[in-house]
């Protein structure tokens, strides 16, 4: 029976640790490999954490697994089970150990921690090229591009955009279209309550907070369409805010903003507008463009 | 070891009651099966306008809405209202053993639907056969009449193309007798394309647009700016003339792009398979609510309200002769008016959505100059458009009349309190042109409009005709310069702090 309990404990690591090494290949609760540079960076942490972690894991599972089996062999001997209090060394060891590798990966971190969070550490090109200022509100993103035309010489340019809006910026909603191959910068404010900018396969989630324009930079690699949500309970209907990020090579980026420009100052009349809109149909240009 | 266990059990917990921990026990087993279970049936509510009816009033009107639009999950498929309910005609592949075993069927879209044929749920569509054995099949009603079977889908499968039957309402006993249906019989579905607008309703719309599109679902109470009660059919953003309907686009307008400025999200992500049932059943919805208001307002004229009659009584009539001449009224007139009426509701969501119901401008916007604002300052504030009576000398939505009594709609009676309503009897107010927020879209053909027939349902009049296209080019040139002038900065949005550095944050 002791033995029977003995096995019953050691069991679970066994299954957690099966279960751990399984679920990759079996697509549980992974996001897929990261789309972005940084997301890159991100996940080789994650790992480096992971592999460390689990090195941890299986030794302190094995040693309570020995000393549970030893236990229960022991208590078959005659006599009284040895008392201890502590060792100093042992204790000694296992404070400084963990310190020492948790101190490991504060530092291996910080690199990759300043290039993401850190404004200064952006390229200037990407600094002075916001691609959008995207605001949050209960419950779907609101976006403004700077109209494609414009250029922005300097820093406090760009901050002069962001407290007011130009009569030439574009606007649109829960799909936010970027260029690939390059660093973007988008900033990220919120009309009403907390919200978090949440791209899972980029890797990257950053707070909206009232009161605060907060910056975001990332670059996905490839074209394709990516998941984007709110990662901060916001209300009842965070739910809802399910949105769209439409990676796309330069030149179809630059295309769409000519179109949501056209769309934008359509006038019914002049042909700004797409054909259906002329004839009067009201459909949106991103509506038009959303996948069947 | 064993021993110690239990002490330690002894010890700490059976102290605490036993009758607690089975208490828990019960609430999480009564949880898992109660919990799990199906949500209680939707059920469409009558309006305020049938609740002002004499009692045997108010029943006819909810009789004749039942009979004309059933309930959320038995949608009636009335011919007369210019809907596309959907159809799917279907062949039955397999014979089945029971009436209500799953028989592998083939469907296909009648031509004159959109309804999307991924449609997946069909619970509660009516079915008709067109062949084989049920095709006229009766049974007999608790009075021992002799009635057709009403036929629904029980259950669809759209992966395996599976199917079962059902009839409704379910007659006891009947089961029993109803033939299986059998390869090469054919069928028709009825109204695919609202249950499954109603299906997706439910989980976006229903909790702020309510079962029957009044606007009081469970979060519409959170709001300042209330829900769209859909009963009026009216709708404020359109692309129509003013005394026209809202197109099916600029529904799916509205729901694509959301409303800025309130809190109707944009729902960009839905597919054209999602949007067009979602907007079919919200103009479903609309008609069935103008079908009661109308209804309602047809009892009222007749003095059949519950006030009318107790006035009535007071003045000397008998109930009984009211009420026999309310009975003769629903008996022999009502049916006729209640086609009138679908017949007029009709017509007009039908013209509607015909090319000269837009509003589509004959010149080109005029060009952005300082010389067209300023004229469209001076229209702004001439006694022509009189916009600054309301949106204020500034545009920042502070005119007068928000600070006026104002005439209740339809009487003689001031509002006792001031500032201006809306059609739904909600407070209102003129929109801040400086704040850049435009709640029927931004582009210049948007505002154009919004001049042009003003905004339906609120005190915003159409400009249509009392100004010439130029001129409302001009005011939309002069609006639209609004919000880069002096005096738009003061928005608390933009007053927030550029972040130095990010802050710490996610998750």
């Amino acid at each position: 029976m002791k033995r029977l309990w003995a096995f019953f404990f050691i069991l679970w690591p066994v299954v957690a640790i099966t279960a751990g090494v399984i679920s990759p290949s079996m697509h549980w609760w992974f996001p897929g490999a990261a789309q972005s540079p940084i997301g890159q960076r991100i996940d080789d942490l994650f790992y480096m954490i992971l592999i460390i972690v689990t090195v941890v894991f299986i030794g302190t599972q094995v040693a309570m697994g020995y000393v549970l089996l030893q236990g229960a062999r022991d208590t078959d001997a005659p006599g009284r089970a040895m008392f201890t209090h502590g060792s100093h060394a042992l204790e000694v060891i296992w404070t400084v150990v963990p310190a020492g590798v948790l101190l490991f990966i504060a530092f291996y971190q910080l690199d990759t921690w300043a290039a993401y969070r850190v404004k200064e550490n952006y390229p200037m090109s990407s600094r002075l090229s916001p691609v959008a200022e995207i605001t949050a509100r209960q419950f779907e993103w609101r976006i403004r591009y700077p109209n494609p035309k414009r250029k922005f010489e300097s820093l406090p340019e760009v901050d002069a955009w962001l407290r007011q809006p130009a009569p030439d910026d574009l606007y649109a909603v829960n799909e936010l279209h970027v260029p690939t191959g390059r660093a973007v910068v988008v900033h990220l404010r919120t009309a009403d309550v907390q919200h978090a900018f949440f791209v899972p396969i980029l890797r990257i989630k950053q707070d909206a907070v009232p009161g605060l324009v907060i910056p975001i930079i990332f670059e996905a690699l490839k074209p394709d369409a990516y998941e984007w949500v709110c990662a901060e309970l916001c209300g009842w209907g965070h739910y809802k805010m399910k949105a769209r990020v439409k990676a796309e090579p330069k030149d179809d980026f630059e295309s769409y903003l000519k179109g949501l420009e056209r769309e934008q100052f359509d006038d019914g009349v002049s042909g700004h507008g797409t054909k259906k809109a002329a004839a009067g149909e009201s459909k949106s240009e991103a509506a038009a463009e959303a996948p069947k | 070891m064993r021993l110690a266990v239990r002490s330690l059990f002894a010890s700490r917990f059976v102290a605490v009651p036993g009758t607690g921990v089975g208490l828990l026990a019960a609430l999480v087993a009564t949880l898992t099966i109660a919990g799990c279970s199906q949500s209680p049936e939707p059920k469409f509510v009558f309006g305020e306008s049938t609740g002002k009816l004499y009692r045997p009033a108010q029943k006819a009107v909810e009789m004749e809405l039942v009979k004309d639009f059933g309930e959320p999950n038995h949608i009636v498929v009335w011919e007369k209202l210019p809907v596309d309910f959907g159809a799917f005609d279907g062949v039955v592949e397999q014979s089945a053993a029971n009436f209500s075993d799953p028989v592998k069927v083939k469907l296909t879209r009648k031509a004159n639907s959109k309804v999307p044929m991924s449609a997946d749920d069909l619970r509660g569509a009516g079915i008709i056969w067109t062949s084989g054995a049920n095709a006229d099949a009766t049974a007999w009603d608790p009075k021992g009449r002799e009635v057709p079977l009403d036929y629904e889908v029980a259950h669809y499968d759209p992966k395996e193309s599976t199917l079962s039957v059902s009839v409704w309402p379910a007659i006891a006993g009947e089961k029993g007798k109803l033939d299986p249906p059998k390869v090469g019989d054919k069928f028709t579905v009825l109204g695919p394309m609202l249950q499954q607008g109603h299906k997706l309703y439910m989980t976006h719309c229903e909790h702020c647009h309510g079962v029957s599109g009044d606007g009081k679902g469970p979060t519409a109470s959170y709001f300042d700016i209330k829900p769209r009660d859909y009963r009026l059919g009216r709708f404020k953003f359109t692309s129509t003339k003013s005394t026209d309907r809202a197109t099916r686009d600029d529904l799916v307008r509205t729901v694509r792009q959301g409303i800025p400025g309130t809190y109707m999200p944009s729902f960009l992500l839905f597919t054209d398979e999602e949007i067009g049932p979602i907007v079919e059943y919200v103009r479903w919805l609309a008609m069935r609510g103008e079908f009661e208001e109308r209804s309602g307002a047809e009892f009222l004229s007749g003095q059949f309200g519950s006030e009318d009659v107790s006035q009535r009584v007071k003045g000397g009539e008998t109930r009984e002769s009211i009420e026999t001449a309310l009975d003769n009224y629903i008996k022999s007139e009502y049916p006729g008016v209640a086609d009138d009426l679908a017949g007029r509701i009709n017509t007009s969501w039908t013209a509607s959505e015909q090319p000269d119901a837009l509003v589509t401008p004959k010149i080109a916007r005029t060009p952005d100059t300082p010389e067209s604002r300023e004229r469209g300052r001076k229209l702004f504030h001439s006694d022509t458009a009189k916009c600054a009576q309301c949106h204020g000398p500034a545009g920042k939505g502070d005119g007068p009349q928000t600070e006026d009594y104002q005439v209740i709609l339809g009487t003689n009676k001031k509002r006792s309190v001031p500032g201006l309503f809306d059609d739904w009897g909600n407070p209102i107010k003129p929109r801040d042109l400086t704040s850049g927020i435009y709640r029927g879209g931004r582009r210049p053909l948007d505002l154009y409009r919004r001049i042009y027939s003003g905004i339906k349902g609120t005190p915003m009049p159409p400009f249509g005709t009392a100004l010439k296209e130029e001129e409302i080019w001009d005011i939309v040139n002069y609006a639209m310069s609004l919000p880069y002038g002096s005096g738009s900065e003061n928005s608390e949005l933009r007053q927030s702090k550029i972040a130095s550095a990010s802050p710490v944050g996610g998750g």
